[in-house]
């Protein structure tokens, strides 16, 4: 189920929302845990036995790690997490990237083993790094150790992050899945908050999709210099709407059930280097790598080139968590080259102009995107050899005309300028006309592409 | 409970999804009827209701029109503005005057041309089609390989979805007439006002009557997208009247209905709605369509089916579109498939000729025994004729009673034949064909 589905906004929702509600404070986490599992089996029911086992193994595994002192028994504290962190990443491995080893295996070494055909469970990326974020916190002795296996059952499989994030870490909810407060205020803004996330997707994200389909329909090498600038803008705005859409969803839908969920996205498109572009874009994620990856290696207090070996470390697994492709390692090491510019001499050049340096940051982002959204890194390369050299056309003018008010629209919507008026104006009748004009008229979209299933698959 | 009047959205939100779905609980219990065949299964409430107030809304402010499905066109009173007219497509190339003759004149104007036609025949040697060439050229004397100037002197007209709009863009033919756009489909041709033209936008109906008599070649190549819509004879209905429609605004033009390109085979499997075995079915469809309809069929299929019948996956970038640097070889067939229909266009004919299809050619062979015997009951028949009988008929001629003289024409929809009145015992197209 998606949060952007009629079945989940009309069936899941409201009826999870009343027993959720109605149920005492003692429940409630029962009740969160079978409504997350219902809401993650409803489409492919074989996975879920994947995230109890999940729960399973890194409940009882922790447990038994945290037995051993952790002045005196480091040894064994070692061996225990060594065998967690090789379980949750084995099967993350094992899931995600069997298909593209084996090809890669059988290209370079020119063997033949028959590659499975593995659909990736759902959501597998993220509650992986969601649950070693608890384990390594315990490892650290940071947190406690949870004694009860329904509020880590909860807290792994709770439908708000369960799917897409935001990479919520234990530590960071801890408290409240042991007790949270539940106000019609919170209901409210949580509601607000949903509302905000469901336009992105429906409104804004779908639509914006139909120019970079259109350049993907034409074929890269037909597309003229401006239409190829046009998609991939717009693709800069689908990807960020999509996301921040799912983001704010699951935030807003977290704040209706007591929880505080972190932001995961502060306005990345205007960010004025790139390495601020990560501090804004998917922060949890960024987060995670630099708590749980970057810092152990050694982090910046390591001397110079132990500083650049980790940052490539880094951006090569984010590449690679992205999905398990060439162009998702190149998208990651690309950020790696660029990060490291900025580090050596580029950022001081950059903090002379805000306005230049936006700029630049922004079409870093472009490219970068070109190379994450190509269906393989050889059509990557096509698309920027279109960008980059001088191919007069007017395929772009019907889509720029058509679309002119939705790219201006996402253009307001992408920087601080709504969040900031909505932010002052939160109890205004405007706003609140606003917001429940965006939620029918998401509606009224998704009522649209249910009855015309060939709405969207059409020639 | 008093500070619940805090939370206006909150209250706002759950009141107004809390209405909308009992008046869908309402409309699936068949206490409020609803015009929408969506209630009544398994569908959610509130989107049966959303559906259903959508229906209302657009019946209230009158922005559906009744759709009539029905084979046989009747011209819509659309008078156009006469200082307008024949400005309205940007790269207008002439003929400004001739658009405010009524359809009459042009009708009547026509028939004298056509008669024109036939004393000048083109010179050069007719070529036989490649056998598995299916294209055929209805009324005409045969296709003739033409320059480039003949699809771009202004005059032809390109009619489709998607493909075709990826053909305008990227095929490189400058001064081309393109209405086109993704999705079109047959059904829409009254109803999708899609044509951004000085009048504000048009269906293409609108834009045919506002452009009277303007094109010479009309290429249309839809198909794909009524996949997903009605059953084998709403689609045949449709195209009939769109045929019809064509012939009633721009009486001087060739009309010819190409088929359906092919998809590659991975995107037949992935979408098997859109599965060659149902592209070949509707090309069928289409040839029995141009064949009732005397038009012109082209089996363009012929230079892009090199895969066992599919579409080869390098030709496209995502399954149906066809790439640049493939679009010559569409470009080329054209090209080859001329008709001549008009005395400035015999300019463009090229040093060979090429002729009809081998299987027209085969069926002639064939059926002239048996029709020898027919011909004399034939030209009884024709006695009364208003044309004298060797005419070769123009592709205006008033549409004849449905006869498919090639038995390889499959399956009839009888249903989907139009009815039209037959001007005396115009001459069929076998008889036409027989005589020449």
């Amino acid at each position: 189920m998606v949060f952007s589905s009629l079945i989940f906004l009309f069936r899941f929702l409201p009826v999870f929302l009343l027993v959720y509600y109605i149920a005492p404070k003692s429940v409630k986490n029962l009740v969160l845990f079978i409504g997350s599992l219902i809401f993650y089996a409803w489409g492919e029911p074989r996975y879920s036995v994947l995230v109890l086992m999940s729960i399973l193994v890194n409940f009882y595994a922790t447990r038994f790690m945290s037995v051993y002192d952790r002045e005196y028994r480091i040894r064994e504290r070692r061996i225990c997490l060594f065998f967690i962190i090789f379980y949750n990443v084995g099967m993350l491995l094992f899931f995600k990237y069997t298909g593209f080893i084996l090809t890669n295996i059988n290209t370079f070494a020119g063997t033949d083993i028959p590659v499975p055909k593995i659909t990736l469970p759902l959501g597998i990326s993220f509650y992986t790094f969601q649950i070693m974020s608890y384990v390594i916190d315990v490892y650290k002795g940071e947190i406690e150790v949870e004694n009860s296996i329904l509020n880590l059952g909860t807290y792994l499989v709770m439908f708000p992050q369960l799917i897409a994030g935001p990479i919520v870490v234990y530590k960071d909810v801890a408290a409240a899945l042991k007790e949270r407060e539940i106000t019609l205020q919170g209901v409210e803004n949580g509601l607000m908050t949903f509302t905000l996330g469901l336009g992105s997707k429906v409104i804004l994200a779908n639509n914006l999709g139909n120019i970079w389909n259109a350049c993907g329909e034409a074929g890269y090498e037909n597309i003229s210099t401006l239409f190829a600038w046009l998609g991939i803008a717009a693709y800069t705005m689908q990807l960020y709407f999509d996301f921040s859409g799912y983001s704010l969803m699951a935030i807003g839908l977290g704040e209706m059930m007591g929880f505080k969920f972190p932001q995961n996205f502060n306005f990345p498109y205007s960010a004025n280097s790139v390495s601020e572009f990560w501090k804004r874009w998917h922060m949890t994620l960024t987060n995670w790598f630099r708590n749980y990856i970057y810092i152990p290696l050694g982090g910046n207090r390591k001397g110079a080139v132990r500083t650049y070996f980790n940052m490539f470390v880094v951006w090569l697994i984010t590449g690679f968590w992205h999905g398990a492709d060439w162009n998702f390692i190149l998208w990651g090491l690309y950020y790696f080259v660029l990060l490291s510019i900025e580090r050596l001499f580029l950022k001081k050049i950059l903090d002379q102009s805000q306005f230049f340096s936006r700029i630049y940051t922004l079409l870093a982002v472009m490219v970068g995107w070109v190379l994450f959204a190509a269906p393989s890194l050889y059509e990557a390369v096509i698309y920027l050899s279109r960008m980059f050299t001088l191919n007069p056309g007017t395929d772009f003018l019907e889509y720029a005309r058509n679309y002119a008010l939705l790219l201006a629209g996402g253009v307001i919507f992408a920087t601080p300028v709504f969040s900031d008026w909505y932010k002052k104006h939160r109890r205004n009748i405007v706003v609140l006309l606003f917001m429940i004009a965006v939620f029918w008229y998401s509606v009224y979209l998704l009522t649209e592409e249910m009855f015309n299933p060939f709405l969207y698959f059409r020639f | 409970m008093r500070n619940i009047f805090k939370h206006p959205y909150l209250i706002i939100l759950v009141l107004s999804v809390a209405a909308v779905f009992t008046y869908g609980i309402l409309l699936k219990t068949g206490t409020i009827s609803t015009t929408s065949a969506a209630a009544g299964n398994d569908n959610i409430e509130v989107a049966v209701a959303v559906h259903d107030l959508e229906a209302r809304l657009n019946t209230l402010i009158m922005k559906t029109k009744e759709v009539d499905y029905s084979a046989e066109y009747k011209p819509t009173e659309y008078v156009p503005d006469k200082e307008l007219a024949g400005n309205v497509s940007s790269n207008d190339a002439d003929k400004a005057d001739e658009s405010g003759k009524t359809d009459k004149d042009a009708k009547s104007d026509d028939k004298d041309k056509s008669k024109d036609n036939e004393e000048k025949e083109p010179v050069g040697e007719k070529m036989v089609l490649a056998e598995d060439d299916a294209s055929f050229c209805g009324n005409n004397d045969g296709f003739y390989q033409v320059e480039e100037g003949y699809l771009t002197k202004g005059d032809a007209l390109f009619i489709g979805d998607s493909r075709v709009k990826g053909f305008a863009l990227y095929s490189g033919l400058q001064g081309i007439n393109v209405y086109a756009e993704k999705g079109y489909a047959v059904h829409k041709v009254f109803t999708d006002k899609f044509i951004d033209t000085v009048l504000g936008k048009l269906t293409l109906e609108e834009a045919m009557a506002a452009d009277t008599d303007r094109y010479r070649k009309i290429y249309i190549m839809l198909g794909l997208n009524e996949m997903g819509w009605g059953n084998d004879e709403m689609f045949a209905n449709a195209y009939y009247r769109m045929i019809d429609m064509l012939k009633y605004y721009q009486p001087n033009a060739v009309i010819y209905v190409q088929d359906v390109i092919h998809v590659t085979k991975a995107k037949g499997e992935s979408a098997p709605l859109y599965s060659n075995a149902n592209i070949d079915a509707r090309n069928e469809l289409l040839k029995t369509i141009a064949d009732n309809e005397h038009v012109v069929y082209l089996n363009v299929n012929q230079v892009f089916s090199e895969d066992e019948g599919a579409l080869p996956p390098e030709y496209t970038s995502d399954g149906v579109h066809i790439k640049q640097q493939y679009m010559q070889r569409w470009v080329d067939f054209l090209k080859d498939h001329a008709v001549i229909a008009s005395e400035e266009d015999k300019a463009y004919v090229t040093g060979e000729t090429v002729g009809k299809s081998a299987q027209q050619a085969d069926n002639e062979e064939s059926e002239k025994a048996a029709e020898e015997a027919d011909t004399e009951k034939q030209e009884a028949e024709q006695a009364p004729a208003e044309t004298p009988a060797p005419v070769q008929p123009s592709v205006t001629a008033p549409v004849t009673a449905p006869v498919t003289p090639d038995p390889v024409q499959t399956p009839e929809v009888p249903a989907a034949v139009p009815e039209v009145p037959s001007t005396g015992g115009d001459a069929g197209w076998e008889t036409g064909q027989d005589l020449k």
